[in-house]
């Protein structure tokens, strides 16, 4: 077992905070194009990858989803659960609607 | 630790799981709003319970998408960092005329 106390904690509001951010800057005024959304939601995942290893929370290993869907007033749910260790493991979430 | 004692997360077993769970759980459903969360959770009970019974140790994330069937375009990416050697992801995605539910499994050696 490691020893917490020195080790930084994933704090989620900071990763919610540049996640959003980044979702915003690149969907802002886009419409949805089946071959552009395909290459965009893994351009957003690998930005938003580069973004947790800049934290530079040694320990920690990342999964970062991303889902880009046509907007016709579907509805729509997407939802997580986990079995880890509360006291060092989180989880952050963006939307953006348009 | 010997390179040996790692254990490679399962994904065809995984998949199996979570299949199991979506068919069973979604099996003759109509797209309702409502009884999504309940139908979430009780994916995530079939599912994270037989995870954690498979060989280990292993931390899950499980997450599901259900959508409203109407023809819309949806792309779904993941991406992660972490050990190849032992670490390891599985989905299903499973459709009928009212919904489309897409469930990832991933699996994080402790």
């Amino acid at each position: 077992m490691y020893n917490m106390s020195y080790v930084q904690i994933f704090r989620p509001p900071v990763a919610t905070k540049f996640m959003q951010q980044i979702i915003q800057a690149h969907l802002q005024n886009k419409v949805y194009n089946a071959e552009e959304c395909q290459k965009l939601s893994k351009v957003i995942a690998e930005e938003i990858k580069a973004k947790l290893i800049e934290l530079e929370l040694g320990r920690y290993k990342y999964v970062v989803n991303v889902a880009l869907g046509e907007n016709l007033g579907n509805g729509a749910r997407m939802d997580a659960r986990c079995h880890w260790d509360q006291e060092s493991d989180g989880s952050a979430q963006a939307f953006f609607p348009n | 630790m010997a390179a040996d004692d790692k254990q490679k997360f399962d994904t065809k077993a995984a998949t199996q799981i979570l299949e199991d769970a979506v068919k069973k759980v979604l099996r003759d459903a109509t797209y309702r709003a409502d009884l999504v969360p309940e139908w979430q959770a009780a994916i995530y009970q079939e599912t994270i319970s037989k995870l954690t019974h498979t060989k280990g140790p292993f931390k899950y994330i499980v997450t599901s998408t259900i959508l409203e069937s109407v023809g819309a375009g949806v792309h779904m990416t993941s991406t992660s960092l972490w050990d190849a050697e032992s670490d390891g992801s599985a989905f299903y995605r499973f459709e009928n005329k009212s919904l489309i539910a897409i469930v990832y499994a991933f699996g994080l050696a402790v």
